[in-house]
């Protein structure tokens, strides 16, 4: 069956490591019908998620963007693009509105005007937004509420979580999908907020979830709780940091390093590790070199020790380590690396699990990684931005929770300045 | 535990005065002691140290009146009798006090000396108090400035951490004493620290990693308890040490090193209480490296040694773009001046072409996280030796 160009959604995420592309049909119940995903790589021409050379990028996403059209039979239809990079950085807004009616009631009005006082924050100089998140209301300027309408009050403060990068980076990104597709893409969002619709984590329990998206250049980290986003943040160290550590330190050729990170990487020190040798090949004439398996694990685990320590930093000072009850999951390229998954649990000391894009049916051997994540997640976003807009029956409180139109209107505002 | 020869050499009068009270000290029968100097009286009445008469056909006994070129020329005359001294020792523990001239000069030839030797050194050195003036504090600035350029590990304790924890009642001539011996059990502490291989090891390539181009102050304290509640007391006593600066300082440190020496009757649950209490001493930032080691002399008394290290700047590790200055370059003639220290001398150093590599981020925007560049592969800025035997 070949379905109309508009009912395809496309996402597309210009990682360091590759382009993925994923073309899914959502299904009406939430779920997505993965229909055609295609990825090329663009080692080098993408360094710590900033793009180096358009040009190419963009002959790369039109082949991609070709395959997948191709394969699939129908177009590209909605395009979503997640935004990458060092540039990313986020705050927290605060908008105080008193409650002026006589019962001292929290009126929609009183709620609009609140987020509408948090959204006056000004970004700093050339930033602009990409993602805002409703973290919580405040009542009295103390007590925190997910919905505060209806209550007795003297103050109402909202209190919203800014995500925000560079505007030339973000426009550059924005402009290389305009040309490769002929159309601006509907929307933009944050990489980890594209992760947090791809897990489908509104299934489970909100009691706070981290997600760790470690990518081939940037780590992208967000606090899931209550249905949103409370914290995030990004830190550019991912697989080429690991594969440029053994490159120094086994002294390899960097490719060899890949090579020897994915076919024998493990993130914690094993116990048979000093007696287990890998044999590496490093150029045709010279006899193979090896290399105890815990040499190579030695240089894994302080990386990615200090990584998960420079994230629980940024957690703790922004008081979110107590709301991680319901653990880490893991996703992005990173996650495949053996025992990742039990190094986080015990730095962190709590529980932690491999995740895989959630709420998906068709072509599932294949999309079922965590590398996916991400695309598959930007579908996840543009259906239910999809659905907003179309129904304009939604109760006011339930579009400013998940804030996802006014997400569109600024994401359209970044594309079209 | 290593059998090699330990020499700790003074320099200076300031010097000599510890080293006295070193070689009068418990415990210190495996330390041989040597002290250089020009002043014939601080010579006089050392008894088990090995004293050298520096400069001694021209200088006459005198001491160099506070000009570090005399000191360096002094010591230099001397250099054949030093070489002597610490042929084929495991370890120097070099002590000075810098800010006059013997010390501040020439702690620079011995440096330069234990390097051509090829020799482990371990500089420890004080900066003078507030209150002897800006004249010295140039003079030592810019000689711990020199000495960090050809010696991997310096220990700089400033002295004014004394008056921390000095009654300000307490007479002068105690408190000057009070110092000497709170110096020499420092010094000793951090001797037996490096000189034992431990349990839970704390070496001297963990300090060297710690130190090495950094420009950083650093304050020790030791604690001593025996006895049941020997676990307590000894974080307790570890408090008072004179020149720990107290819980808030410590708890400020950008990194702690300590080490626990115990007797063979040393119980597992002993060991962890003591070390997780002094773990919760110390702040969030605050990134400590703790040794355990077991020294059957010792008994039932346990002793902990902490080294304290407040880095200056947090420097990122980058590459320099000018040549480093050459190691052996000479010196002389501007020693005399003093010169002030500046902070991009620091990183201006011989060996950080060799330490950092950054691969295939040579060319990209550095991230930059607290002042550390992160694309140099986290276990070269950790100092974790990778075994790479085939």
């Amino acid at each position: 069956m070949i379905r109309k160009p508009t009912e395809v959604l496309t996402g597309i995420e210009i990682g360091t490591s590759a382009i993925k592309v994923c073309t899914g049909h959502p299904l009406g119940d939430g779920s997505i019908s993965i229909i055609g995903i295609d990825e090329t790589p663009c080692v080098n021409k993408v360094v710590k998620g900033e793009i180096q050379d358009v040009e190419l990028i963009r002959d790369l996403l039109t082949d991609t963007l070709t395959r997948v059209e191709a394969a699939t039979g129908c177009g590209i239809g909605k395009a979503y693009l997640a935004i990458t990079g060092a540039h990313i950085a986020s705050v927290n807004a605060q908008g105080e509105v008193p409650i002026r009616a006589e019962d001292r009631k929290i009126t929609n009005q009183d709620i609009v005007d609140a987020t509408r006082h948090a959204r006056g924050y000004r970004l700093p100089r050339e930033q602009i937004s990409i993602n805002s998140c409703q973290r919580a209301y405040l009542i009295d300027g103390e007590r925190p509420m997910s919905q505060p309408l209806g209550m007795v009050a003297s103050r109402l403060t909202a209190d919203i979580h800014f995500i925000y990068g560079n505007y030339n980076s973000v426009q550059t990104s924005c402009n290389l999908v305009e040309e490769a597709l002929g159309v601006p893409a509907t929307d933009i969002a944050f990489a980890g907020i594209a992760d947090m619709y791809g897990l489908a984590l509104e299934a489970e329990p909100s009691n706070g979830v981290l997600v760790v998206d470690i990518g081939a250049g940037v780590t992208e980290y967000v606090v899931y709780y209550q249905e949103g986003c409370m914290h995030s943040g990004q830190v550019t160290i991912g697989c080429e940091q690991l594969a440029n550590d053994l490159s120094i330190g086994l002294q390899l050729p960097i490719p060899k390093a890949r090579e020897l990170l994915r076919s024998n990487g493990s993130a914690m020190r094993r116990a048979e590790g000093g007696v287990r040798h890998v044999k590496v090949q490093t150029a045709l004439a010279h006899p193979p070199r090896t290399f105890k398996e815990s040499t190579i694990q030695t240089i894994i685990e302080t990386r990615l020790l200090e990584l998960f320590q420079i994230i629980r930093d940024d957690l703790a000072e922004h008081r979110m380590l107590e709301l991680l009850s319901n653990g880490i999951v893991l996703c992005g390229g990173g996650a495949l690396i053996p025992h990742i998954a039990e190094l986080s649990a015990s730095f962190f000391t709590v529980p932690a699990r491999i995740g895989q894009p959630g709420n998906v049916t068709g072509a599932e051997n294949e999309i079922q990684s965590p590398r996916y994540v991400t695309p598959i997640g930007l579908l996840h976003l543009g259906y239910q931005l999809q659905e907003m807009e179309k129904s304009n029956a939604v109760p006011l409180w339930k579009v400013m929770k998940h804030d996802l139109l006014r997400m569109a209107n600024v994401a359209k505002r970044a594309i079209k300045f | 535990m290593s059998n090699g020869r330990t020499v700790i050499l003074g320099i200076g009068g300031g010097a000599g005065k510890v080293i006295r009270c070193l070689a009068a000290n418990q415990g210190t029968s495996w330390l041989e002691f040597a002290y250089i100097d020009t002043d014939a009286v601080d010579l006089e009445n050392m008894p088990g140290v090995t004293c050298l008469s520096a400069g001694n056909d021209w200088a006459k006994g005198q001491s160099c009146g506070g000009d570090p070129s005399l000191g360096e020329k002094a010591v230099g005359a001397s250099i054949r009798e030093l070489k002597a001294l610490v042929a084929d020792t495991e370890m120097v523990i070099v002590v000075g006090c810098l800010g006059r001239g013997a010390a501040s000069g020439g702690i620079q030839i011995v440096s330069r000396l234990v390097r051509e030797e090829e020799l482990l050194a371990f500089f420890f050195v004080t900066m003078p108090f507030s209150y002897e003036g800006n004249g010295r504090r140039k003079i030592a600035d810019s000689a711990l400035c020199d000495l960090r350029e050809n010696s991997d590990i310096v220990v700089a304790v400033q002295n004014d951490l004394l008056f921390t924890t000095i009654a300000s009642d307490t007479r002068a001539h105690e408190a000057f004493a009070m110092a000497d011996q709170v110096l020499a059990d420092g010094v000793q502490g951090i001797a037996e620290l490096v000189r034992c291989r431990g349990m839970i090891s704390v070496d001297f390539a963990s300090l060297r990693a710690l130190l090495k181009n950094r420009e950083a102050h650093c304050s020790f304290g030791i604690g001593h308890a025996s006895g049941a509640n020997k676990t307590v007391e000894v974080i307790d006593d570890l408090f008072k040490s004179r020149m720990l600066g107290g819980r808030d300082f410590l708890s400020r440190s950008d990194v702690v090193v300590a080490s626990l020496i115990g007797g063979t009757d040393l119980s597992i649950g002993d060991m962890n209480q003591c070390l997780s209490m002094l773990n919760n001493q110390l702040g969030t930032a605050t990134c400590s490296y703790i040794g355990a080691n077991l020294v059957p002399e010792k008994g039932d008394e346990l002793r902990l040694t902490i080294v304290s290290v407040h880095y200056k700047h947090k420097p990122a590790l980058v590459p320099v773009s000018e040549p480093a200055p050459s190691p052996t370059k000479p010196k002389r003639g501007r020693k005399g001046k003093a010169k002030v220290a500046t902070d991009e001398k620091q990183f201006d150093l011989p060996f950080v072409e060799e330490m950092v590599s950054l691969g295939i981020f040579g060319n990209v925007p550095p991230t930059i996280v607290k002042g550390e560049n992160l694309d140099v592969p986290t276990f070269q800025r950790q100092g974790v030796v990778l075994d790479l035997d085939d």
